[in-house]
């Protein structure tokens, strides 16, 4: 058997060629907030940042590890699970693959990448049913480009994984061709793009474009990882565009990260103010005047907004 | 079966993120420490924090520029210098991301003047610059451009006709009325209180401050006078930041006196913020006990200032206490300020910082 030209490139992925409606939460269910305990010794910024090197490198065992680490504080990252995917594609574990790929896809549905590499596994496994599964909801984002906005390097990006897909169901491929090859080292986006994306999106933000924002904000994350920041602002936008549940999960998962954030604080006491649980946005100004010695802006903010809901309370009564 | 080759499909970033030059404002490190953590490995002067890498930073800690301040005529005037001076210093005068990034007047305009060793990636094109019309800060502004400007020198402000990068006219058009009232109006008053007014709300998405804070500010930056400069330069020292939380308080007392709760509700905060200052200083191995002594005091001004803000009897009183006890306070701190970063020889060991011309 020939081994030619084996060549696995890393996607970076774009997930906003259609409707922001796929930009699903983590966590989602009513309350918003995924029930996990918080992992102390893991900054799963750092951890994605190491996996990804890791995935560069072509050591897949370190890279299964460090998105594992990540996986455990934010389980429906779809970058994380997409990473994990291929790291475990990487040591041909192709049936574990398919778990993360399904993930990555449930959670973005027009994560192109995720549903090509989906597809692949399913192929490897000859489960040719399932590859065309994939086939076809990549056709269907391709249709769907024809009422919708898509920028064409989107449509191209469809296209390429449909040409591929259809190449490997014609002609069959094997376990060990996707294995151990290079990855372009150019395809990974820097943390300091990400904190250039991070940057834009506050700019968005401040022009009360959010939904704008939120794509910025996950090209930040795709770059930097899970970052309480990055985290705390989805929650932000989420909650500006009136998904409270969304936005919760968001703070959640911020706050789970890094428990003292004054962002996610603030902003969830913010929350609460909007949905009229006074005693919790109370609470949290009790955190936030602990967290905050020498004063804080998060906190003065909160403090307003409260004092501002219960005058309005008190005229109503 | 035919192997195949597979590529794993490349695809770059679209370019929705148009803003590539952010840098400035970064992600904070996670988990954040606590202020009660001490912090060795993680040393931090917010003074040092806007400051050009090619900065000497080892000067910008040591000394700072002097007050160009003219003394006030009267009573009314000097309690009005009072509250704008605090206001100038305080991190919770402006809103949106420059609060939130601890940013103040002074932060640009240092004691009044500019500040050639500004910086903030992205808002920055080379040091003592700012683009002041930009989103970050404020959508009211945002002109889609990167086109940061000199960050204008205040003092002699009083002579001045037009302010900023706009130019008087813009400012009192943008200005709310409620904000144009004067209370010790004098030679170009107005047209400084509409640039002021404008920088708080428009530029830096304040809230409107109390109309004595607005009217404190054009004081203090009125009477801001290159002439009345004696030495272009002072020493960086604990002393100074002692007695720059005291006038705090002494003018936070006269405000509680005059009735206006907001105002000194506004003064208190900022007193107890400027612990920081202090607290950061003696944010060093060794120094744990100077720094519990300085969060309590931070603490105590924290607990005094809803009493300010509820008008509690005799709060004024609390407010005296309180600033009685600062002499005893500093005097406990100067005795450990030699192993603080109040030291020269302790920021260079520690920050690994050379000594320069100017800083000797």
């Amino acid at each position: 058997m020939s081994k030619t030209g084996k060549c696995i490139g890393i996607a970076a992925f774009i997930f906003f060629g259609t409707a922001p409606a796929v930009l699903a939460a983590p966590g989602g269910g009513s309350s918003g907030a995924p029930v996990t305990q918080p992992k102390q010794n893991i900054d799963p910024a750092k951890s994605y940042q190491e996996g990804v090197e890791a995935l560069e490198a072509g050591d897949y065992k370190k890279a299964e590890r460090k998105f594992g680490e990540v996986l455990r504080v934010m389980r429906d990252m779809p970058e994380a699970n997409y990473y994990m995917g291929l790291a475990k594609v990487g040591r041909e574990k192709h049936k574990a693959s398919v778990k993360y790929f399904k993930r990555a896809v449930k959670e973005r549905p027009n994560f192109v990448e995720a549903r090509e590499q989906l597809a692949l596994s399913y192929i490897v496994l000859e489960k040719t049913e399932e590859a065309a599964e994939q086939q076809a909801a990549l056709e269907e984002l391709k249709v769907s480009c024809a009422t919708a906005e898509c920028d064409t390097n989107f449509i191209k990006r469809l296209d390429d994984a449909l040409s591929r897909i259809a190449l490997a169901m014609g002609e069959g491929i094997e376990t060990d061709d996707v294995s151990a090859a290079p990855i372009d080292k150019d395809i990974f986006a820097a943390r300091t793009d990400g904190e250039s994306r991070y940057g834009a999106a506050v700019r968005l933000i401040n022009q009360s474009r959010y939904d704008e924002a939120i794509e910025a904000l996950y090209l930040a994350q795709a770059a930097i990882g899970p970052h309480p920041d990055v985290l705390n602002y989805l929650g932000f936008c989420h909650r500006k565009l009136g998904d409270f549940d969304k936005a919760r999960g968001f703070y959640a998962l911020a706050l789970e990260i890094d428990s003292q954030h004054l962002g996610a604080n603030e902003y969830l006491g913010e929350l609460y103010v909007e949905t009229g649980e006074l005693d919790r946005a109370k609470r949290q100004l009790v955190k936030l005047d602990a967290l905050c010695a020498f004063g804080c802006a998060e906190r003065e903010d909160l403090a307003r907004l409260i004092e501002i809901k219960e005058s309005v309370r008190r005229a109503e009564r | 079966m035919r192997t195949v080759q597979i590529v794993f499909a490349v695809a770059g970033f679209a370019s929705v993120a148009s803003c590539s030059f952010w840098h400035g404002l970064t992600l904070s490190e996670a988990p954040s420490a606590s202020a009660e953590k001490p912090l060795r490995s993680d040393i931090e002067l917010t003074e040092a924090k806007w400051t050009a890498a090619e900065a000497d930073i080892l000067y910008i800690l040591t000394k700072e520029p002097a007050e160009c301040l003219a003394p006030a005529s009267d009573k009314e005037t000097q309690y009005l210098i009072d509250v704008g001076r605090t206001a100038f210093n305080s991190p919770f005068l402006l809103g949106g991301q420059a609060a939130r990034a601890r940013l103040t007047c002074n932060s640009c305009h240092r004691r009044g003047g500019d500040n050639p060793d500004f910086f903030i990636a992205g808002l920055s094109s080379k040091p003592g610059t700012a683009d002041v019309t930009s989103s970050i800060f404020s959508k009211i502004r945002e002109d889609g451009e990167f086109n940061p400007v000199a960050i204008p020198n205040l003092i002699d402000s009083a002579a001045k006709s037009s302010f900023g990068s706009h130019g008087v006219s813009a400012e009192l058009n943008a200005a709310p009325e409620s904000m144009l009232s004067l209370r010790a109006p004098g030679k170009g008053s107005l047209e400084l209180q509409a640039f002021i007014a404008s920088a708080i709300t428009d530029e830096f998405q304040g809230v409107p401050p109390p109309q004595s804070v607005l009217d404190g500010l054009v004081a203090y930056v009125a009477h801001l006078k290159s002439d009345e400069c004696a030495s272009d330069n002072v020493d960086r020292t604990l002393s100074a930041d002692v007695a720059r939380i005291a006038g705090m308080i002494d003018a936070a007392i006269e405000s509680v006196e005059r009735g206006e709760r907001d105002t000194a509700s506004l003064l208190v905060l900022t007193a107890q913020n400027k612990f920081v200052d202090i607290y950061e200083r003696y944010n060093i191995d060794g120094l744990l006990d100077q720094r519990n002594v300085i969060l309590d005091r931070a603490q105590q001004l924290a607990k005094l200032r809803p009493k300010v803000a509820a008008r509690k009897e005799k709060i004024e009183i609390e407010l005296a206490a309180f600033l009685a006890s600062l002499d005893q306070f500093a005097r406990y701190l100067e005795s450990s300020s030699e192993h603080s970063l109040y030291n020269k020889g302790v920021l260079i060991e520690l920050l690994g910082l050379e000594e320069t011309e100017e800083s000797i």
